[in-house]
């Protein structure tokens, strides 16, 4: 019977194993999108595959941003969905909180699971209707009709996360903070953001990665590098009978750059918030 | 970092992006010395590359109109043109069009008629080129629902000709281009290597579009059709078993993941080095000769695609069309008028573009420097396009879907056109085709 | 206030007590986020279900021909076929992501060195536009010169064209979709793990409890809120799914990978069959909306 620290060891060395080989599997197509990146066409369709460029060039990234506009695009993207979901974090939350505390009449849960259907309806379906209604609002191609656009349709993504999210949160804390005679919003400001920060930092990673790669409706809403989105001009690339596959990886890794930034300054968040003895 | 630094830090982050932005606005978008400015709406493809970038610049400087670009991938600028012209949105001046477009955007009305606004077709045009441009079709099958006696209207000019031929390594084929499709198999039989990866032929397999375009050439060299007399559907014909037949029979020299394979890929094994020769689209012909690109630099010859009963190249022209709803119509008729002048198609076929206009094939200095310019010239003379009606698409999936199906068998020939043909023959039916 | 530590159902009344017009709070925290997403579905829906009711010929008007798409819709193999292969995408793939994210969540909830880069590598592949996702797994999954089957080659020495296959094709396409998404789930899970209370996990081991019965029995059903949100949310996506299948496969080899999605595409612009695409899509929209009630429902009172 192997000792308790054998044990641990071993559980251990599993951990670590089974951690590398989730990196790996996640980052192996990651960097085979840098490696393509970095080769010529022809370099890219070579069998057998290279592992690393032979012949290793700037070629695509400098065509991304001086034919392609791709500057531009990454402007448009990083505004839009900044101010989307900045938005929809802020609004949503409240409508989350909401939902999490007082969910108990009919009606309540009623409008708490409407506020689902938007995230159901197959893009198709409400491209073109969605079009008209902007151009009526004078909204096609500018940034603002893309922000309301996608905040419109982060909120219920946000609302539902930042709910379950809450949920979790026992009441009792909140009711001790009150007692102790501070307001709704104080104790919501003092008590529950902070322990629900790891859901906050969750969401807004979520919010921001799929409404940054939102394709759909920036290519039907927007029509010129004046507000068109990344993913557009990626997209751009796949032309009638060849793709770029280089300048393809390239925009790939620069539209990711933003989100993977991101990312690493938030995710620490993502820790255990404070413990419920700090608050007595 | 407390909750409160965070929403700063993000705020500040949000003044500081749209601060940036709009200081990226300032300069730019000054109104031009006032001749207005023209919107191209397209989908990427080589071809378009020295029209954009040299071409363009040209035009803004010699006219003073200001050109706008926009460029979406194939499908999705399909869809915003579309969307365009059905809300009337007005955004765009240009459509660059694949003349598979034509008769859905000219007959919904979405293009402006071009001899109304005072174009005149003179007969430097490779009158196969611009016959794409009319709707209704000059000469062959009418849709039902337009009037078989309407006159042609012009809506679109050639902007790129664009077509598939035959790509071959002058090395293999020494003697020059293969004449018949047997030719072809011959050498493939005798010369191919699959585990040096040498293939004697290539082509497309993926499902729908791709994979009926590598067909079509096939099909007419033998003898068929895709329609008869009042739309019959005829891809099931002898003939046209026969073509299908031929087809699967060269899978045995090709790369065995032909079946996925989209025009991307085939000209990527042809131009490794991988294939001895394949039915390709013009973009492809100035990258051969392209270090960065090509493994197989001069060797790569042009021809019509051989012959079996019949010689002929498939048609897939880029058209040019002004927009019903565009803002800036003189200007869009300018630009027409301008690329499609004598003088300045022969400086574009001189630099390596392909032209629509006969002068500009014939060039000395143009041949010289693009080998394929005689080749395309010839292919227009006997290509032929896809059929001129706006429910195309739908049977060019049904039959697609069936094409990679019996690839995949690699073999039914017969079942699966027949398949095709009945689920195409009720679809037309539905729509309104004569039943016949 | 008595530190009561154990997790029970907690009575929400208390805080409404307070004040009269606390009442309308609720309705006004969630009445912007309603409205606004619905004003920007609830009106194109209704166009879109209008424009189902049309048939569109080029060059007519639209002919408002009443539910005969919806009839037609009935008899389509190829539709229902779509819908079959879009339920077992969805169903695998959320399932499959789903396990090997809550693993994921539970290897890496405690300390450990280097924790933020490795959580942040492994959101990296959400992080990709999904068309150049579908790009790079076209390259890599291609016959001739992708990396998995050159690996395939070089140990098996036969060659394996996955995208040709038409029984690897949708396998092929759920572990694109797996490995994109499964970090949404591993994100989900874990800031919800990390968001529980301590005590009644401390207390539970104090009572000498495993660890397996600890996941099962404590931090199964605390999750549960963030479960049936994450699986909601990921299967919803799952049904819509578009970029990946459009890249990859366009729907082929045969019809193995065509999505109702992808049909409900090219019908409505390929085709330009408008009314017969919108009706696809409202008839996909109905079942996405039984499905969710049903979820929805089965979950109920527990979430």
């Amino acid at each position: 019977m192997p000792s308790f620290r054998a044990r641990q060891r071993l559980w251990l060395l599993a951990r670590v194993a089974m951690i590398s080989l989730a990196l790996i599997i996640a980052l192996l197509p990651v960097y085979w999108m840098v490696n393509t990146s970095l080769k010529t066409q022809v370099e890219v369709f070579t069998a057998p595959p290279t592992l690393w460029p032979q012949n290793p060039t700037l070629e695509n990234y400098v065509s991304l941003f001086v034919r392609r506009r791709m500057g531009s695009y990454l402007l448009n993207s990083i505004i839009i969905v900044g101010t989307a979901v900045f938005l929809s974090l802020v609004i949503g939350s409240l409508a989350g909180y909401s939902m999490a505390r007082f969910a108990k009449d009919q009606a309540q849960q009623k409008l708490n699971m409407w506020v689902l259907v938007p995230r159901m309806i197959p893009p198709v379906a409400l491209v073109v209707p969605l079009f008209l209604i902007l151009q009526h609002l004078g909204l096609i191609n500018k940034q603002l009709g893309l922000i309301l656009v996608y905040t419109a349709f982060n909120l219920p993504f946000v609302a539902w996360m930042m709910r379950s999210f809450f949920k979790e949160i026992p009441i009792d804390l909140e009711e001790a903070t009150m007692v102790d005679g501070a307001s709704r919003l104080r104790s919501f400001w003092d008590v529950v953001l902070p322990l629900a920060a790891p859901g906050l930092v969750a969401t807004s990673i979520f919010s921001l990665l799929i409404t940054f790669n939102e394709f759909f409706f920036a290519l039907i809403l927007t029509s010129t590098p004046a507000a068109a989105t990344l993913p557009v001009g990626t997209a751009a690339l796949i032309g009638k009978t060849q793709t770029l596959y280089g300048e393809m990886a390239a925009a790939g890794v620069v539209a990711s750059v933003p989100l993977v930034i991101f990312a690493l300054l938030v995710q620490r968040h993502l820790v255990r918030g404070l413990t419920m003895g700090a608050v007595k | 970092m407390t909750r409160r630094r965070f929403v700063q830090n993000s705020a500040a982050a949000a003044m500081a992006g749209g601060a940036v932005g709009a200081l990226s606005h300032c300069g730019g978008n000054a109104t031009s010395n006032n001749r207005g400015q023209i919107t191209f709406g397209s989908y990427a493809d080589p071809a378009l590359d020295i029209l954009k970038e040299v071409f363009l610049p040209e035009f803004e400087r010699d006219t003073g109109i200001r050109t706008e670009w926009v460029e979406a991938d194939f499908s999705g600028w399909f869809q915003k043109a579309l969307n365009d012209g059905q809300t009337r949105a007005g955004a765009f001046d240009i459509y660059v069009m694949d003349d598979l477009w034509v008769p859905r955007f000219a007959g919904a009305s979405y293009l402006a008629n071009i001899d109304e606004l005072g174009f005149q077709a003179d007969q430097d045009f490779v009158p196969a080129a611009l016959d794409l441009g009319f709707w209704p079709p000059k000469t062959g099958l009418r849709q039902p629902g337009i009037d078989p006696k309407a006159r042609s209207v012009l809506y679109a000019l050639p902007l790129i000709s664009d077509l598939q031929l035959l790509f071959y390594r002058n090395d293999i084929y020494s003697q020059g281009s293969p004449k018949t499709w047997g030719e072809i198999l011959q050498v493939a039989r005798e010369r191919s290597d699959p585990a040096r990866r040498q293939y004697g032929w290539v082509t497309r397999g993926v499902k729908g579009n791709p994979i009926v375009n590598s067909y079509f050439v096939l099909l007419h060299a033998f003898g068929g059709e895709m329609f008869g007399e009042s739309w019959k559907v005829v891809f099931n014909s002898l003939q046209a078993v026969e073509a299908l037949e031929f087809y699967l029979s060269l899978l045995a020299y090709e790369p065995p993941g032909v079946a996925e394979f989209d025009s991307d890929q085939e000209g990527a094994t042809l131009l490794q080095g991988n294939a001895f020769a394949a039915t390709m689209w013009t973009g492809w012909c100035g990258q051969t000769d392209d270090p960065a690109r090509s493994r197989v630099v001069n060797k790569i010859n042009f021809d019509v695609p051989p012959k079996q009963v019949k010689q002929v190249a498939k048609l897939g022209l880029f058209m040019a069309g002004i927009a019903a709803s565009a803002p800036n119509k003189a200007g869009a008729q300018e630009f027409l008028k301008w690329f499609s002048s004598p003088s300045v198609q022969l400086r574009f076929a001189r630099n390596g573009g392909i032209p629509f206009k006969l002068s500009a094939f014939q060039d000395e200095e143009a041949r010289k420097k693009s080998r394929w310019l005689d080749a395309i010239l010839k292919c227009l003379a006997c290509g032929v396009p896809s059929p001129r009606t706006s429910d195309w698409s739908k049977v060019e999936d049904i039959l697609g879907t069936e094409l990679n199906r019996a690839l995949l068998e690699r073999g039914k020939a017969k079942q699966h056109l027949d398949a095709a043909a009945a689920e195409a023959t009720a679809f037309l039916k539905g729509a309104g085709y004569p039943s016949g | 206030m008595d530190s009561s530590l154990e997790l029970k159902r907690p009575p929400e009344a208390p805080l409404l007590r307070r004040h009269r017009w606390a009442r309308l709070l609720p309705v006004a925290l969630v009445a912007p986020t309603a409205l606004f997403a619905l004003a920007i579905t609830v009106l194109p829906l209704g166009y879109s279900v209008v424009t189902s009711l049309q048939e569109f010929r080029l060059g007519q008007p639209p002919a408002f021909v009443g539910l005969q798409n919806y009839q037609n819709l009935l008899h389509d193999v190829n539709f229902k076929n779509s819908l079959g292969t879009t339920l077992v995408f969805t169903i695998t793939a959320t399932a499959a992501e789903f396990v090997l994210g809550l693993m994921l969540a539970m290897l890496l909830k405690d300390e450990f060195p280097f924790q933020g880069i490795i959580r942040s590598s492994l959101i990296v592949p959400m992080a990709i536009a999904p068309v150049v996702v579908g790009i790079i797994w076209r390259l890599l999954y291609n016959a001739d010169v992708g990396l998995f089957s050159f690996a395939v080659q070089t140990v098996t020495g036969k060659s394996i064209s996955v995208l040709s296959s038409a029984t690897l094709a949708l396998p092929a396409l759920i572990v694109v979709d797996i490995w994109e998404w499964t970090p949404f789930m591993f994100l989900l899970l874990l800031a919800g793990i990390q968001s529980l209370p301590q005590e009644p996990f401390e207390a539970a081991r104090m009572d000498g409890a495993g660890p397996w019965n600890i996941f099962v029995h404590l931090t199964l059903p605390m999750l549960r809120p963030v479960i049936v949100v994450a699986l909601m949310i990921r299967a919803l996506d799952a049904f819509t799914v578009f970029d990946q299948v459009f890249v990859l496969t366009q729907g082929g080899p045969g019809t193995a990978t065509e999505v109702a999605t992808l049909m409900i595409y090219k019908t409505a612009f390929r085709f330009s069959q408008f009314g017969y695409g919108a009706s696809m899509a409202i008839t996909l929209l109905i079942l996405v909306m039984v499905f969710s009630a049903a979820v929805t429902r089965a979950f109920r009172g527990t979430v």
